[in-house]
C-alpha cells in the first residue's frame, strides 16, 4: 500500500476513535459541544444522533436549542 | 375543542400487573428506551398503528402502587400525568392496567388516577387467569361505575389485546384541561379504599379466590427450609448452563473471528492499516464478542425467572438474611438488576423510599457480579481451571463461576454490615410486596427483552470498545523502536512504558505489565480489559490469530497466583467509570462516587494482595 495512503487511513481512524471516546466517556458539556457542532454543520439528523439515548428527547430539551442557534 | 392528530397514551399500573408485557405486545420492536430529563427514571416509548391506521405513541410509565409521590418513580409518573415534565407533552389518554386476579390492590390506583381528569381506559389484564379461578367480573357494571371503557386483556397473547385496540381506535384525542396536583390525605386514601370495596361488591369480585396452583407451589417454594435450597439449586443450574451450553457457539465465534483476521492478513498489503485492522480491531473486539453466548444464556435465565414470577419470591426468601446485615428487602431487586449491570441496579434503588437504605444499596451494588465481569471470569476460568466433571455431571468451571458470584454477594453483605454498624444505625424498613401469580412466560416477550440486552452489549462492542481498542493499538504500536532495539517492540511503545510504570504499583499483587496496561482502558468498562489483552498480545506477538488463542497464551504466560489475584481484583475493583458517573448523578454529589472508588479499590488491592501471597506460599 502507498505509504501516504496507509498513514492517512490510520490517522483518520485513530483520530475518529479518540474523538468518539472523548464524546462517549466525557462529561455532559462535551456532549453538548458535539451536539451544537453537529447541528451547525450536519443538520438536525446528526444532532439527534449525537444527543444519544438519555436526557434529551425533543427540541425543547436539546443542547442545540439555544438562543444563539435558532436554526435548530 | 382541539382535535389532535396523534394520540399519546400512557400505560399506568401496579408493579407485576403485566403492564410491560402489554407494552411489548402493542409496540413490538418499535421501542425507544431512555431517561426522563434530569432524572434517571427510565422512559420507555413505543409506537404502533391501530386497525384504522391511527398512529399511537405509547408511554410505559413506572409501576407504582399509588400517587403518594414518595419515590422518584411515583413522582415522575405523577408529573407526566399532570404534564409537568419538561419537554414531555401531557398524555391524551391513560390506559390503567390492572391484574384481574388482584383487583382489591389494583383498583385503588385506578380510582386515584381517575381524579386526574384525563380520559381513561381500564384494562383488566390476566382476565383469562381470573376466569380460570372462577372470578367472573361484570365489566359493564364496572365501566358504568367508573365512567370509562373497561376491556379484558391477556398480555401474553396477541388476540388478548383486540378489545383494547378497538377502544384506542374509537378514542378521539382532545386537548386536556389543567388539573391541580392531587393532595392526598389519610381521609382520601380511606375513601378510596371504601370506593374499591363498594366496586368489588358490585361487580362480584369481593370474595377471595384461592389459587390452588400458585398457593400449592408457594407452599414449597416459600418454605423456610426448602425455599432457600430451591433458590440455591436454581442459581447453581443457571451458572452451570452458562458454561456448558455456550461453549460450542463460543468455539464457532472464535473460528469465525480467527478466519476473518487470517483472511484480512493475507488480502491486505503489509503496513500500518493492516496491523490496525488485524491486531487492533479484529483481535481486540473479537476477544470480547466471543462471550456473547454466555451473556445471552445468563440473561435468558434471569428473564424467564422474572416472567414466571419467581424473582419476587426470591426477594421474599432473602429478606431475613438481608435484614440481618442492615439491608432493606426492597434492595433485592436493585441488587439483582446489578447482576446484569450496576447502572440499572443503582437506578432501580429509586424504589427505596428511605434515603440511607438507598445509599447503602447504591454503595454495594457494584459488588454484584455484573455481566461485564463475565468475559474476564470466563477467560481466566477457561485458562486456569481444568474442564472436568467433579461428579454428578457438575462442571468444575461452572462451580468456580458460581463461587465468584457468591463471593461478590458475601463481599456486599460484609460492606452493608459494616455500614449498618457505623453510618446507617437504624431499624430496617419492613418489606411489603405483592407476589404475582405464576404464569408461563411469553416467548415473544422474552425475545424482545433479550434482544434489548443483546443490542446494548453489541452497541458497546461496536462503539466504545471498538474505539478504545483502536486507541490502545495506536499506543501499543507507536513510537516504533530504533533498528538496534533488542527487546520486543511493544515495550518501546507508549503503552509499554505506561505498563512498566504501572507494573511498579501492581507488582506486589502479581500483575505483569500486560495486565497493568489492560487495566487502564478497562476502567471504561470491565470487559474492555479482555479486548485490551487481546490487542496487547497480538501486537507483541505480531500474530493475527491471538483473538482465538488468548486463553492458551495467558495459561502458559501467567502463573496461577497471578490469575487468582486478577480474579480477586475484578471481584471488588470499580473498573467502570459509567457506574461512578451514575452514582454521582443519583446522589447529586461527588462525595459518594469518590468514597465508593476509594473503598472498592482498597478492598480490591487488599484482596488481590492476600490471595497472591497465599497462592505463592502454597505453590
Amino acid at each position: 500500500m502507498n505509504r501516504w495512503l496507509d498513514v492517512a487511513l490510520v490517522s483518520l481512524v485513530v483520530v475518529a476513535s479518540v474523538m468518539y471516546a472523548i464524546y462517549a466517556l466525557g462529561p455532559k458539556r462535551i456532549k453538548n459541544v458535539y451536539s451544537r457542532f453537529a447541528t451547525r454543520y450536519f443538520g438536525l439528523r446528526a444532532a439527534r444522533w449525537f444527543s444519544g439515548s438519555s436526557d434529551s428527547h425533543d427540541c425543547n430539551n436539546c443542547a442545540s436549542n439555544t438562543a444563539k442557534d435558532k436554526r435548530h | 375543542m382541539t382535535v389532535l392528530s396523534t394520540s399519546l397514551v400512557a400505560l399506568v399500573g401496579n408493579p407485576n400487573c403485566g403492564k410491560s408485557a402489554l407494552f411489548n405486545l402493542l409496540t413490538g420492536s418499535h421501542q425507544k428506551v431512555a431517561n426522563y430529563a434530569g432524572v434517571t427514571v427510565e422512559r420507555k416509548e413505543g409506537t404502533f398503528h391501530t386497525a384504522s391506521g391511527k398512529l399511537v405513541r405509547l408511554l410505559d410509565l413506572p409501576g407504582v402502587y399509588g400517587l403518594e409521590a414518595q419515590t422518584p418513580d411515583e413522582r415522575i409518573m405523577l408529573d407526566v400525568l399532570l404534564g409537568k415534565v419538561a419537554g414531555e407533552a401531557r398524555p391524551d389518554l391513560i390506559v390503567c392496567v390492572t391484574d384481574a386476579t388482584n383487583l382489591r390492590m389494583n383498583l385503588r390506583l385506578a380510582v386515584a388516577v381517575r381524579r386526574l381528569g384525563l380520559p381513561m381506559i381500564l384494562a383488566l389484564n390476566m382476565s383469562d387467569l381470573a376466569q380460570r379461578r372462577g372470578l367472573h367480573i361484570d365489566t359493564k357494571v364496572l365501566a358504568h361505575e367508573l365512567n370509562m371503557p373497561v376491556v379484558e386483556t391477556m398480555g401474553l397473547r396477541r388476540s388478548g389485546i383486540n378489545a383494547l385496540l378497538g377502544e384506542l381506535d374509537r378514542f378521539t384525542p382532545t386537548a386536556p384541561s389543567d388539573v391541580p396536583a392531587p393532595h392526598l390525605t389519610t381521609d382520601q386514601i380511606a375513601r378510596d379504599h371504601q370506593e374499591v370495596t363498594r366496586l368489588l361488591k358490585l361487580i362480584g369480585a369481593d370474595r377471595q379466590t384461592p389459587n390452588t396452583t400458585t398457593d400449592r407451589v408457594d407452599r414449597i417454594v416459600l418454605n423456610p427450609l426448602v425455599g432457600p435450597i430451591i433458590l440455591m439449586v436454581t442459581l447453581f443450574l443457571v451458572f452451570q448452563a452458562v458454561f456448558a451450553w455456550a461453549q460450542p457457539v463460543m468455539n464457532g465465534i472464535q473460528i469465525v473471528v480467527a478466519a476473518v483476521g487470517g483472511w484480512l492478513g493475507t488480502v491486505l498489503p503489509h503496513g500500518m492499516f493492516r496491523s490496525l485492522l488485524v491486531d487492533g480491531i479484529i483481535a481486540g473486539v473479537g476477544s470480547v464478542l466471543v462471550f456473547l453466548p454466555q451473556i445471552i444464556i445468563l440473561f435468558a435465565f434471569i428473564l424467564v425467572l422474572e416472567e414466571v414470577g419467581y424473582l419476587p419470591r426470591a426477594a421474599f426468601l432473602l429478606d431475613r438474611i438481608m435484614g440481618g446485615v442492615g439491608l432493606s428487602g426492597r434492595a433485592f431487586i436493585p441488587l439483582l438488576s446489578s447482576f446484569a449491570c450496576a447502572i440499572p441496579g443503582i437506578m432501580a434503588t429509586r424504589t427505596i423510599p428511605d434515603a440511607r437504605d438507598r445509599l447503602t444499596t447504591i454503595m454495594i451494588a457494584p459488588l454484584m457480579t455484573c455481566s461485564a465481569r463475565l468475559p474476564v471470569y470466563a477467560l481466566l476460568i477457561g485458562a486456569f481451571i481444568p474442564h472436568r466433571d467433579v461428579g454428578g455431571g457438575i462442571e468444575l468451571q461452572g462451580l468456580v463461576l458460581l463461587g465468584l458470584y457468591v463471593l461478590g454477594v458475601v463481599g456486599a453483605m460484609g460492606v452493608a454490615f459494616v455500614m449498618k454498624r457505623t453510618v446507617n444505625r437504624r431499624q430496617v424498613q419492613p418489606l411489603m410486596m405483592q407476589l404475582p401469580t405464576y404464569h408461563l412466560p411469553s416467548l415473544r416477550n422474552l425475545a424482545i427483552e433479550l434482544w434489548q440486552r443483546v443490542e446494548i452489549f453489541l452497541r458497546r462492542v461496536g462503539t466504545i470498545i471498538l474505539s478504545l481498542m483502536i486507541i490502545l493499538w495506536f499506543l501499543s504500536s507507536f513510537p516504533s523502536p530504533p533498528a538496534d532495539y533488542a527487546g520486543p517492540a511493544i515495550e518501546y511503545s507508549f503503552a509499554g512504558r505506561m505498563g512498566a510504570a504501572l507494573a511498579t504499583i501492581f507488582a506486589p499483587i502479581g500483575f505483569n505489565w500486560q495486565i497493568s496496561i489492560a487495566l487502564v482502558p478497562g476502567l471504561a468498562a470491565r470487559e474492555v480489559a479482555v479486548g485490551a489483552l487481546g490487542t496487547v498480545y497480538a501486537v507483541a506477538a505480531n500474530d493475527s490469530d491471538v483473538s482465538g488463542t488468548l486463553m492458551p497464551i495467558i495459561a502458559h504466560g501467567w502463573s496461577l497466583p497471578t490469575a487468582l489475584s486478577l480474579i480477586m481484583w475484578y471481584v471488588f475493583a470499580p473498573q467502570c467509570l459509567s457506574t461512578l458517573a451514575t452514582v454521582k448523578r443519583e446522589t447529586n454529589s461527588w462525595r459518594y462516587p469518590i468514597v465508593m472508588a476509594v473503598y472498592l479499590f482498597s478492598l480490591a488491592y487488599a484482596a488481590s494482595f492476600i490471595t497472591y501471597r497465599i497462592a505463592l506460599a502454597l505453590s
